[in-house]
């Protein structure tokens, strides 16, 4: 697996420490930011990254505006909201808002690992489709002979 | 027995009403209607949910009943007391602190919430603006509460159809199945290019219903769902058991063509199994019949996802409303910061119409956005727009370009010599099983592969020797 960028929010470093022992330091490199102005701008860095946010009973309202923007200024990131049971009856709310995984307690994060491989995966099919010139009728017609899979 | 609980529940004069496991109200004491000004028969039944008594488009009887919508940590099972709102024959706006006793049967499934109001309203300067009265309650439940419930209204502001701009008859279309989607139960796929706006009207689709108010919405991201995650996802929305929760809840299935095989299958076991009344919205980029007929989707989820099909052109599709959508990506970015333009210039109006806009909606509000942050003057002008588009306007003005020749003769010719290979491959270099696979006589392939480069003249003469022995 290529490397791909896990951007994580939060206050203290605890769920990156947590987040690191279940995922291969080869497959992921994590990314620690503590303010949301700083995990935005690395965003806008790596538009396809994936994000690990903490939310806090403070936070709920820079999250969820910060979920409704990125629906619409970087659609292809993709966001994984963490938070203290306490607040798990805003799971809903988040998952509305464009989070694609919530999760309420550390031993949870293992639903991520599988996230993380399937978003590279996705990603290498989108980079290879994205470097053949689609405009040659010539590579069109290549790309569609039979046995492709014996190259 | 009942009959004398009613009876007490009557006299009672502190207002207490009682929901169901899906927020309607099913009871409600005389003493409750008379705070509420509201009669109880026109109470029972309707659903408490998250709203904003500054929505001027609900009805007054939705707003009322919002106010008396339990705080989130009631759902997990939490006694909690927090403030519930009325409003008075007269408008004022009073409230009230209550108890809110969640009702679990015997294997603790939620059935229920019986709320208990105390019997005078609070002072009027407690009830200041939501932080003063935070504040003056110190009440980190009733503050979180009051969030969500704004929360869930901004939500829906922002999937609303009105974000649907266009006058092409594309999008005019578009807005009317919007609007037939919403009426009815049928599962609905959106189908458009990247960048087309897809989830946005899967979400419009939810929002746009009668009782979207009641109801949540769980988009999934289908490319990154393994069988585990949907499992967990599924039963996590549905509730336990895999019961259904609310017939107004919606799953979003967003890019539902990069759904792996595996969770294909679950899926369509799931909806065959499960009579839900869940909705199911899902987005593509292809129609799923045309991808079940290249075997590269379940045929039976693929009629099961399309019983709508709303199709989204690509914005180089409807040219003409490509100022009204600029002038509405503007206006958003003017309503997020201090600096305000009024609009695009004809110039550079005609040069976003003369760009073919690959990216779609997507790119033109990412443009958009990089020409409000440049923008020296009070609009928008060419000198603001990325280069490439300027070059496309320039582009379009040149006479078109004579298409470049293909040489025939040799692209068949690597066409041939690339099957061969393949087939050689395939047969394990066997030339006679690699012959069968291009349905070409031994000797036919020999003389290809020598005309190809693919063998030297002799070595495919001493084999042609000895297929003519053979």
């Amino acid at each position: 697996m290529s490397q791909i960028e896990l951007i994580v929010m939060e206050r203290s470093g605890d769920w990156a420490a947590a987040l690191q022992l279940w995922l291969k330091p080869s497959d992921v490199r994590l990314f620690e930011t503590r303010m949301i102005d700083e995990c935005w701008h690395r965003l806008l860095e790596q538009p396809t990254a994936l994000a690990a946010l903490e939310l806090t009973a403070d936070s709920v309202r820079p999250m969820l505006a910060m979920l409704l923007r990125l629906q619409d200024e970087l659609p292809e990131v993709r966001v994984i909201v963490m938070a203290e049971r306490p607040l798990a009856a805003y799971g809903d709310l988040v998952r509305e808002a464009g989070a694609i995984h919530f999760v309420v307690s550390p031993r949870s994060l293992g639903d991520v690992v599988g996230l993380v491989r399937r978003r590279i995966m996705q990603l290498k099919a989108s980079a290879a489709s994205q470097t053949s010139d689609l405009d040659d009728p010539r590579v069109q017609v290549l790309a569609n002979l039979p046995w492709s899979d014996v190259i | 027995m009942a009959a004398e609980l009613a009876k007490l529940l009557s006299a009672t004069t502190a207002p207490i009403y009682l929901l169901d496991d899906q927020r309607k109200i099913v009871y409600c004491n005389p003493a409750c209607a008379a705070w509420l000004a509201t009669p109880a028969e026109e109470l029972v039944g309707k659903a408490c949910a998250y709203s904003s008594s500054s929505d001027a488009s609900l009805e007054p009887l939705t707003v009322q009943v919002a106010g008396l919508c339990p705080p989130p940590e009631v759902f997990s099972g939490k006694r909690t007391v927090a403030l519930i709102y009325g409003t008075h024959g007269d408008g004022r706006l009073v409230r009230r602190r209550a108890e809110f006793i969640p009702l679990a049967d015997d294997a603790d499934a939620w059935s229920g919430v019986l709320v208990v109001a105390e019997l005078n309203d609070l002072p009027a300067d407690v009830a200041g603006s939501p932080t003063e009265l935070s504040a003056a309650l110190s009440d980190e439940s009733l503050l979180l509460h009051q969030r969500l419930q704004q929360f869930h209204h901004e939500l829906r502001r922002h999937g609303q159809m009105d974000r649907l701009v266009g006058d092409s008859a594309a999008m005019v279309r578009v807005r009317a199945q919007v609007q037939l989607a919403a009426a009815g139960t049928a599962t609905v796929l959106v189908v458009g290019p990247v960048g087309s706006g897809r989830q946005h009207v899967a979400r419009a689709v939810h929002y746009a219903r009668q009782d979207a108010i009641a109801g949540s919405l769980m988009p999934l991201s289908c490319a990154l769902l393994g069988t585990e995650l949907l499992q967990s996802t599924l039963s996590a929305f549905l509730g336990r058991d895999g019961e259904d929760r609310r017939s107004a809840d919606t799953l979003l299935l967003g890019d539902v063509h990069e759904m792996p095989a595996e969770v294909q299958i679950e899926l369509a076991g799931y909806l065959k199994n499960v009579s839900s009344p869940l909705r199911i919205v899902a987005t593509s980029i292809a129609p799923l019949d045309g991808l079940a007929a290249q075997n590269r989707f379940r045929v039976d989820l693929a009629c099961a996802l399309s019983t709508v099909v709303i199709y989204l052109p690509p914005l180089s599709q409807r040219r003409e409303d490509i100022p009204l959508l600029a002038q509405a990506f503007l206006e958003e970015q003017n309503a997020h910061g201090a600096k305000q333009l009024r609009g695009f210039s004809p110039e550079a109006l005609d040069q976003l119409a003369a760009y073919p806009w690959p990216g779609n909606i997507d790119e033109l509000a990412a443009m958009v956005r990089q020409a409000h942050d440049k923008a020296e003057g009070h609009q928008v002008v060419p000198s603001d727009l990325p280069q490439r588009i300027v070059l496309a306007a320039a582009a379009a003005r040149l006479p078109l370009r004579e298409p470049k020749p293909i040489e025939l003769e040799m692209f068949l010719g690597q066409v041939e010599r690339e099957l061969i290979e393949r087939a050689l491959r395939l047969a394990k270099g066997n030339k006679a099983k690699a012959s069968r696979l291009l349905s070409l006589t031994r000797p036919r392939l020999y003389r290809r592969m020598v005309q190809l480069g693919l063998e030297d003249e002799a070595d495919a003469a001493s084999d042609e020797g000895s297929v003519a022995e053979e």
